[in-house]
């Protein structure tokens, strides 16, 4: 009796503890664009070419438009701080709601390195990521190497909107919430969600910066290689033909430090060909074809009218890889020195 | 496996959970299971090294006593006919053979400790010889692997050796449990230093399932993540970047940094601790205590016997008490005493004791000259009072002071801090010459200016990072003194109503993630000896 008012006792307490966590999350987390994106892929069937990366996608590739080039309903995944294996898991949902037939991977090699550690992990994929078998290997991968605060309290990246919850409540019980309502997320004042998975930043005044990037091949995460690896893999096995991108960055930025890219633009290109796939590097883009500058960008991201035109770009291009009739070097430099020369 | 990830709170639910199912006489062999496991996930390289510790450790054990038998066997079944002579010949034989074993496992084990721990030390140190001699020639360096928690598993295990020598206690006859002695997981990255009397018999009992057992381990868990991750992590930003950065501050903000890394040290090793002993009280072990409020010693003595108690009492028992009572230091103290008197002719023997233990201190600290002259600033000071005891009561008495007067004992109090806190500088300084810069630059540029003009709020922590660490500190203070006052607080807290504990339960679980700090993710402290 008394062993099981104990075990009575300890399940009650954690009833309470679950209770008081889920308010949190409730009350804390305000809405996000990565669950309007989850709710846009699962809610339609006849996506036909998904482009999955990171921020640098989000903010250059307009899938409204590269479905208006190449005629086949495309949906931009690119979401920020979306590490190789929440591709992963993504491209997983992807095949259990639609049927591709191409998936563009936009690989920006800086997430080969830095590797979330912190418990600020950047994880609303996995957070937002439906109750499943594939939320399990996902905890695995992702939540068991973490620190335990970061798996348990989700709540605990937003724990600074106390003063907020009031509003983040309201906002969650409002039928736009329901209704998955992309203006029921906060935004940055210059940037707007136009659909599909991109983001439309607005021009501003801010002077961009250079910086100078630093490429270490011994520094790279090899989990996050072998997730590329099942992420091809996966692809085979749906019988879904990918492909591996770059979304560009300025011209000015390459300039900077063209043996570092240059390193990088070698390691992606042998990582794209071990793996039996293309690798189209759009840091190479001819300027004729695209015509990037420095001004184009906002913290490395480009605004949204240069991002239309890169996605008229791309969607032509990838017209041309879908009909067989890509002649790669009317679209890209052979080098950096080439890009430079230009 | 870090000690704050999801994965080990997993582990730890998960071997609970089933080491209160299972049949109670499995219980130890689950526990070894889990511990290679655990000590596996960081690497099946380091294996080899836990392996041999464990095979020739418990090997010489077997072979120690049964040396030692056999000894007896031939004395007894020669009893007879054997002169006295012959028995003590007899004797004496054992005891060199026993000895000879002994020495032969402490060196094999010490051996594989020093080469890894101090080779490239020692490298580096005679290239500097060289280069100050005019060699061109160098020594190479090698690529060395430092196995996880090899300083921890080694002196337990040598612990272990020389008591069975000492014949405290019979060998361990089984291999797998032994292995479990060296490896028990939540010990074996940062101790406490065990010994096999105390923990043997606790492995191989069978356990049954207790609330209460839980209850506390959770709770000190939760007290200890409390100290890392609120107190440990937030002050390591600005000793992080005040001691790696070192030339560019000076005075109060210098002083700020190295009270800092008292907190952080402190509650980094000690939130470890409460985190490790946790663990294996739900198992329902009992590990030894590695601190007992050390800020409220008197003396720099008093702290080492209330800081990492365990490396303290190995120290003590296995170098101090065999050096100090070794015939050649008996033959020291003798000539001291006729020399110097026998006041400091009996305390002569001591300090070099100490000297010696602290020099092992240190080096036992790392490879680096700094860690010799943190063991050695340690040493002298515990030398010279030992020395000076006589003098200083001498002023005490003259100056009408009441030793046990509360007054008094506030003073020695901060006293010892201070001197303790110069110690940091050694012990966290980039390097020894970093340490002497920032000692000098710590008078340089002492301004009260400092204090009031926001620069100690420019070290890398915000207003309120900084008041929720005095916070933290105030709470962890009044605990230590109702501790010090010999309140047991979990028993108070055992005894308030279900309310009252369940809300500080919860208060304590929802403190990391609401005051934690939040950033790159720094493992313990001690987890890299």
């Amino acid at each position: 009796m008394r062993k099981h008012k104990g075990i009575l006792l300890v399940s009650v307490f954690l009833v309470v503890f679950i209770i008081i966590n889920s308010i949190l999350n409730f009350m804390l987390i305000p809405s996000c664009l990565t669950r309007v994106i989850l709710h846009e892929l699962v809610a339609s069937n006849d996506y036909k070419c998904v482009v999955l990366g990171t921020s640098h996608g989000e903010y250059g590739i307009d899938a409204d438009i590269v479905s208006s080039e190449t005629g086949r309903k495309t949906m931009n995944l690119c979401i920020g701080g979306e590490y190789l294996q929440d591709s992963y898991y993504l491209l997983k949902k992807v095949f259990q709601t639609n049927h591709p037939d191409t998936i563009v991977f936009d690989m920006d090699y800086d997430y080969l390195f830095n590797i979330p550690r912190s418990a600020i992990s950047g994880s609303s994929i996995y957070n937002l990521y439906p109750f499943s078998l594939d939320k399990l290997f996902y905890f695995k991968d992702k939540a068991l190497g973490m620190e335990y605060r970061a798996a348990l309290f989700p709540w605990m990246d937003y724990r600074e909107n106390f003063s907020n919850a009031k509003n983040i409540i309201k906002t969650k019980l409002s039928s736009d919430y329901i209704n998955f309502n992309p203006d029921t997320v906060n935004m940055v004042d210059n940037n707007e969600y136009e659909g599909h998975g991109h983001i439309y930043r607005e021009r501003t005044n801010r002077t961009e910066k250079v910086d100078l990037v630093k490429f270490d091949e011994a520094g790279i995460d090899q989990a996050s290689v072998e997730y590329f690896r099942k992420i091809v893999k996966l692809c085979n096995a749906n019988n879904t033909k990918i492909i591996m991108i770059t979304t560009p960055v300025s011209v000015e930025q390459i300039n900077a430090s063209s043996d570092e890219f240059n390193k990088a633009f070698t390691y992606l290109s042998k990582l794209a060909s071990d793996n039996h796939i293309p690798y189209y590097n759009f840091n190479l883009v001819k300027d004729s074809v695209f015509s990037r500058k420095l001004q184009d960008y906002n913290i490395g991201h480009l605004y949204g009218d240069a991002a239309a035109s890169y996605s008229t770009v791309l969607g032509k291009f990838l017209n041309d890889v879908e009909d067989g009739q890509v002649t790669v070097s009317d679209y890209f430099y052979d080098s950096i020195t080439d890009l430079k020369n230009k | 496996m870090s000690f704050i990830s999801t994965e080990l709170l997993l582990l730890v639910f998960i071997t609970a959970a089933i080491y209160y199912i299972i049949p109670k006489k499995y219980q130890w062999i689950l526990l070894l299971v889990v511990s290679y496991m655990f000590y596996t996930s960081y690497g099946l390289k380091y294996v080899g090294f836990i392996a041999f510790t464990t095979i020739t450790t418990f090997l010489g054990g077997i072979f120690i006593e049964k040396t030692a038998q056999s000894g007896k066997d031939k004395i007894s079944a020669n009893k007879a006919t054997m002169t006295p002579e012959e028995k003590k010949a007899m004797k004496a034989h054992t005891k060199h053979n026993k000895k000879l074993i002994c020495a032969l496992i402490l060196l094999c084990n010490f051996g594989v400790l020093a080469f890894l721990k101090y080779f490239n030390f020692t490298i580096e140190n005679i290239n500097s010889i060289l280069t100050g001699v005019g060699i061109t020639q160098r020594l190479g360096r090698m690529s060395l692997l430092l196995p996880l928690g090899i300083s921890f598993y080694t002196f337990q295990s040598m612990g272990y050796i020389i008591d069975v020598y000492q014949g405290k206690y019979p060998s361990e006859k089984n291999p797998f449990k032994f292995a479990l002695f060296v490896s028990f997981f939540p010990q074996i990255l940062q101790g406490p230093i065990g010994r096999f009397d105390k923990l043997a018999c606790q492995f191989y009992e069978e356990h049954k399932f207790e609330l209460k057992n839980i209850q506390y381990g959770l709770q000190l868990m939760l007290w200890g993540y409390f100290k890392k991750m609120v107190l440990a992590d937030r002050a390591a930003i600005v000793v992080n970047k005040v001691f790696n950065d070192y030339t560019h501050y000076t005075g109060f903000q210098v002083i700020f940094a190295v009270l800092l890394y008292s907190v952080e040290l402190y509650a980094d090793f000690s939130g470890g601790m409460d985190v490790v002993i946790g663990i294996a009280q739900i198992f329902g072990i009992k590990l030894d205590q590695n601190f007992k409020r050390p800020f409220f010693s008197r003396s720099i003595s008093d702290f080492w016997r209330r800081w990492h108690i365990t490396l303290g009492t190995w120290m003590k028992d296995y170098i101090f008490y065999p050096f100090t009572l070794s015939k050649p230091m008996n033959k020291f103290g003798k000539f001291s005493k006729k020399k110097f008197g026998n006041t400091i002719g009996r305390v002569l023997p001591i300090c070099l004791a100490d000297l010696l233990i602290f020099f092992v201190v240190g080096i036992w600290h790392g490879a680096a000259w700094k860690y010799i002259a943190y063991g050695m600033y340690n040493g002298i000071i515990i030398a010279l009072s030992n020395l000076l005891e006589p003098a200083y009561k001498l002023g005490l008495n003259k100056l009408h002071i009441n030793s046990e007067a509360k007054p008094w004992k506030v003073f020695q109090i901060i006293r010892t801090g201070i001197l303790i806190n110069i110690g940091w500088y050694f012990d966290m300084g980039v390097n020894f010459n970093a340490a002497i810069v920032m000692m000098k630059n710590t008078f340089v540029g002492l301004s009260l200016s400092t204090l009031t003009d926001n620069s100690l709020f420019k070290l890398g922590l915000l207003k309120k990072d900084i008041q929720i660490l005095a916070f933290g500190c105030i709470v962890w203070f009044i605990i230590s003194v109702l501790q010090e006052r010999k309140i047991n607080i979990r028993e108070a807290l055992a005894k308030k109503p279900l309310v009252v504990r369940w809300a500080i339960y919860l208060a304590l679980i929802f403190a990391t993630p609401i005051f934690g700090y939040i950033g790159a993710t720094s493992g313990f402290i001690y987890a890299q000896f």
